[in-house]
């Protein structure tokens, strides 16, 4: 009688156990401890802060609009996580960050992200104070490295920067940051976590 | 006239046999030493503003000898450079090089976030479908022309088109 009463009990413990686990599975991804509010200006010239984006999932990508490779990229991959979200994509907005402040006025920032169809974007630049500050924020890096004997067309300087997407939530804090290697599959399934 | 007849029947065979030999020599020296080749060059339509393009291909080298791009022309662009992409600590960096070295009885790839062609300045409009040619030019001197064919950018996982319906499906730039 004991044996079968401690039995009973152990199953509901177990179901409990069981049902928290699914629950927590569920959950949003944790708050990373990065990020934080910050001022630049966006691609019609206009000041712009990230509070302002309050209610809606954001991604940030730090690149510029002369990148040929790894920016098309993961502008590309990001039109596709729209696509994917269907109707849900109107509450995501993803900021473009030009670490190439010389180059990458706001035009350029407007003429370029126009490219990307169906991508909800907005082009932030600003003084190289204010785009470091914003990189340290995040822990983004890049850096520009001028190339000896180079003359326009060609670039005359080189632009590294960190290739990853921060998703931040619709409080602006970071939840998810996506390596250059995630798949639009990757970043759906974890906007869809956050949205 | 007799002479000049005879003289004829020996020399018209023996300058097909020469023919012949020398056909063979070379058909003979072309399966010793095959040249380099290029395979699925491609690129993506330029991103306006910017002008530029990033051109993709393979590059076979299936002869014994190491060889090398040493310089790259492209007509319709004002400038055409070799670069590779590679890490930084975390960052991603794209960088200009001198010469691309092709191993012996191998093949190189030019794809994306690695080596590729850069031009800069395109002088002509490119859209999904259309092509633009360039050459080659490798270390003996050898020049390999290249016909390019435009592709609809697309992202690397296969997804559709993001520059609107008038892309062609594309799979090259897929991991």
């Amino acid at each position: 009688m004991k044996l079968e009463r401690y039995r009973s009990l152990l199953i509901c413990m177990l179901l409990v156990a069981i049902l928290g686990i699914a629950s927590c599975s569920s959950d949003k991804p944790g708050v990373l401890n990065v990020g934080g509010n910050f001022t630049l200006t966006d691609q019609d010239g206009m000041p712009f802060q990230l509070s302002s984006q309050r209610g809606k999932t954001v991604l940030i990508f730090f690149g510029y609009t002369s990148c040929p490779d790894v920016c098309p990229t993961t502008m590309s991959k990001i039109a596709s996580v729209y696509r994917a979200l269907g109707p849900d994509a109107s509450r995501l907005k993803t900021l473009f960050i030009s670490v190439d402040t010389q180059r990458d006025t706001p035009p350029v920032l407007k003429e370029y992200l126009a490219n990307f169809k169906g991508v909800d974007a907005i082009g932030l630049t600003g003084s190289v104070a204010q785009i470091n500050k914003v990189t340290a924020l995040l822990g983004a890096e890049y850096q520009i490295t001028p190339i000896s004997g180079a003359k326009p067309p060609e670039e005359t300087y080189s632009v590294a920067h960190t290739t990853e997407v921060y998703a931040l939530d619709p409080e602006g804090r970071t939840r998810l940051i996506f390596d250059y290697d995630a798949t639009v599959a990757d970043m759906t399934k974890g906007v869809r976590e956050i949205l | 006239m007799r002479t000049r007849k005879l003289e004829l029947r020996f020399v018209r065979p023996l300058c097909k046999l020469s023919l012949a030999t020398f056909l063979a020599c070379l058909s003979g020296a072309y399966a010793q030493a095959p040249g380099v080749v290029v395979k699925n060059a491609w690129t993506r339509p330029p991103l306006p503003p910017q002008n530029n393009i990033a051109v993709f291909m393979t590059i076979d080298n299936p002869g014994p000898t190491a060889r090398s791009v040493v310089s790259v022309s492209a007509p319709d662009a004002d400038k055409a450079e070799l670069h590779k992409v590679e890490m930084e600590g975390n960052m991603m960096k794209m960088t200009p090089i001198k010469t691309l070295p092709l191993p012996p009885n191998g093949s190189v790839e030019l794809k994306p976030g690695s080596f590729h062609i850069m031009c800069f300045g395109v002088k002509k409009p490119l859209k999904p479908g259309d092509t633009t040619s360039m050459v080659l030019t490798l270390d003996d001197g050898k020049k390999v022309p290249v016909e390019v064919t435009v592709r609809a950018a697309q992202d690397r996982s296969g997804g559709d088109s993001f520059m609107g319906s008038h892309g062609s499906p594309m799979s090259g730039d897929r991991p």
